[in-house]
């Protein structure tokens, strides 16, 4: 059988297999969970060439956009192309490291895509806009004021994972 | 402005477009003048002959346009002079002037080519490990963001005109949330109008006959700061997005033009493969160091690919497919699936595109040619608008946040009273509400085959059609 799976699709849908993400895309937080999740990603070191800029959401890319809707039509069409392949150890490492972001830590009382949100707009304000902590809290105070009261915990699970200086 | 109009320069499409002093040194610079050598249309000319403008004068175009959008902004007076002063206006021409500096040869059929080679590198071997470093690419995005940081002309004359290019890279890349949300990103922004206009005049076809002075009288600013039409904009807005659609159905996904990037892309891949194109980050970061990246351009590819046509290190596939560019031999279409489903039935067909599959490894089995020479293409649910294309108009109403990141790029149209702006497929009114829950799913099968066997394929579309179901979709 010839393969329609193209190898970014490929890479993609083992980095969210790698962090216990799904591939689904039917629901809006589905989609949302994606984009975050492969922001923070490409910010521990699994470089997928993906730009991401600011939209309403945080850090969002278009490309990204193009590519898992892509994987959901080869997966809808029964592709099998992922199937046998895995991602370089050293990816997976990264990856693993990256594990204990992925689920808000307890007691912090936001579902998993408002936390990988919160964790990629802190993270992308700080270092791609390069905004002060200050700057960056007014963003998330004017665009995302519902996770504002946690942003002292997204700081310090980025710091801990070592993706905030 | 007087500052836009240091100097004036013809263009066939706009008339007159003027520049600043700042503009004028940019355009003098190699990165730019590189874009002279980069066709917007890939290889649209080989099937509309006047279709060989390149991205140096659609980047003019685009700085032009986004000019005449914000003056238009400040004159409708909904945007004061205080928030959208000279400079500001200077810093998004700009941004408009450089968006397209990073661009590859060949452009996103390079771009593709190049995701796919770096991407493999990201998986482990049979054995579960690798011998060799992953390398990355740039997408044209990073590399434009490259060229603004280390190109030392443009640096040099953005720092003495007050600019900064990590300034202009944001913008760009919208690395900071921007003053305007959709100003560089939206269904109709200066780089589709330009587009449009400009493809148009030089294809030929009819789709550029946008009211461009109407939809410059009727732009504002919403309390949101996005940028809408009023309402009585509604049927030039329309108008717009209809040749827009059939702008890509007539040219970029016209059935040869979208068989020779085919053969294009598969090209690229297998001089990439084979290193004699070499574009990691860091063969990249080295042409611009040494100036190589200034001909790094289509015609340096075109060079590249007449050597591998007759070179034996290359398959007897890659050598056809490289001639069939090269003789301007298109490869033909043998069948054609298509359906204009609601937008949330185009699943129920992505089946097909497995089943047909099945059907060319026999054809290629049993007229004795290689799999590389049959192809399939799609169009995966094309539709009218971006929010059309992803999300059912039945879902808008409960639109949360995620889908605001595609209503942010919709057309949007100002409420009567002024409050507020609505994407465009949200009115009632709105043509665009009814075709939007619609989406185009094509399938093409092409074949290439080597001269004096093209008779096969009459054969091969006599086989197809013998074994595939829906038989009313195909033609």
């Amino acid at each position: 059988m010839y393969i329609f799976m193209e190898p970014s699709q490929i890479v993609l849908k083992l980095v969210l297999d790698n962090l216990g993400v799904s591939n689904s895309i039917t629901e809006v937080d589905d989609r949302k969970r994606i984009q975050k999740a492969v922001y923070l990603a490409q910010a521990a070191g699994v470089n997928l060439s993906y730009v991401f800029g600011w939209y309403v959401m945080g850090p969002y890319s278009p490309a990204l956009t193009r590519d898992y809707y892509s994987l959901a039509s080869a997966l809808e069409a029964s592709d099998k192309g992922h199937e046998g392949k895995s991602l370089r150890p050293e990816l997976q490492g990264k990856l693993e490291s990256l594990q204990p972001l992925i689920e808000p830590p307890p007691g912090i009382r936001l579902s998993q895509e408002k936390w990988l949100e919160l964790l990629a707009s802190i993270h992308f304000l700080q270092t791609v806009s390069k905004f002060d902590e200050k700057a960056a809290r007014a963003v998330i105070a004017k665009e995302k004021a519902s996770l504002v009261p946690f942003y002292d915990n997204g700081k310090n699970a980025l710091l801990s994972a070592n993706l905030l200086q | 402005m007087e500052t836009f109009n240091a100097k004036r320069i013809s263009d066939p499409v706009h008339g007159t477009i003027g520049l600043s002093e700042i503009e004028l040194e940019l355009v003098g610079c190699p990165a730019f003048q590189r874009l002279r050598g980069i066709k917007q249309l890939g290889l649209a000319h080989l099937v509309f002959p006047g279709a060989d403008y390149s991205r140096f004068s659609h980047s003019l175009g685009v700085c032009h346009i986004a000019g005449r959008i914000l003056n238009a902004l400040v004159r409708n007076g909904h945007v004061s002079e205080s928030d959208l002063n000279e400079h500001e206006i200077q810093k998004y021409r700009l941004a408009a002037l450089l968006h397209d500096v990073g661009h590859y040869p060949f452009s996103h059929a390079m771009e593709d080519a190049l995701k796919d080679k770096y991407a493999s590198q990201k998986l482990a071997g049979p054995t579960g490990r690798s011998n060799s470093a992953a390398e990355d690419y740039f997408s044209h995005e990073r590399v434009g963001k490259e060229i603004l940081a280390v190109d030392p002309k443009i640096a040099e004359t953005l720092t003495r005109n007050g600019f900064d290019q990590t300034e202009i890279a944001s913008v760009i890349l919208r690395e900071r949330p921007p003053q305007f949300a959709n100003l560089i990103s939206s269904d109709m922004d200066a780089d589709r109008i330009d587009y449009l206009l400009r493809t148009a005049h030089h294809t030929g076809l009819p789709y550029g006959s946008v009211d461009l002075e109407y939809l410059l009288t009727q732009i504002r600013v919403d309390p949101e700061k996005r940028i809408c039409l009023t309402s009585k904009a509604l049927r030039a807005a329309e108008h717009f997005l209809l040749c827009r659609y059939f702008d890509y159905q007539q040219v970029a996904y016209h059935k040869t033009v979208a068989g020779f990037e085919w053969l294009l892309k598969d090209s690229l891949q297998a001089l990439i493969t084979r290193n004699v194109i070499q574009c990691g980050a860091s063969a990249v970061q080295q042409m611009l160091a040494n100036g190589d990246w200034r001909y790094f351009d289509d015609s340096k590819i075109m060079g590249l690919m007449r050597n591998a046509s007759s070179d034996a290190g290359f398959t007897a596939a890659e050598r056809l497919k490289l001639s069939a560019i090269l003789d301007r031999r298109p490869p033909c279409v043998v069948a054609t699936y298509r359906c204009l489903p609601r937008r949330d039935d185009v699943s129920t067909h992505r089946n097909v595109k497995q089943l047909v599959s099945q059907q060319l490894d026999h054809c290629a089995a049993k007229f004795d040619i290689s799999r590389e020479n049959l192809h399939i293409w799609t169009q995966d649910g094309m539709a009218l608008t971006k929010i059309g294309s992803r999300i059912a108009i039945s879902q808008l109403a409960s639109a949360t946040d995620d889908q605001k990141d595609l209503h942010q790029q919709a057309i949007r149209i100002l409420t009567e009273d002024g409050t507020g702006s609505l994407p465009i497929v949200e009115l009632k009114q709105s043509l665009m509400g009814v075709l939007s829950d619609y989406a185009l799913y094509e399938i093409r099968v092409y074949v290439v085959l080597p001269e004096g066997q093209e008779g096969c394929r009459d054969e091969i579309r006599k086989h197809l059609f013998q074994s595939l179901n829906n038989k009313d979709n195909w033609f």
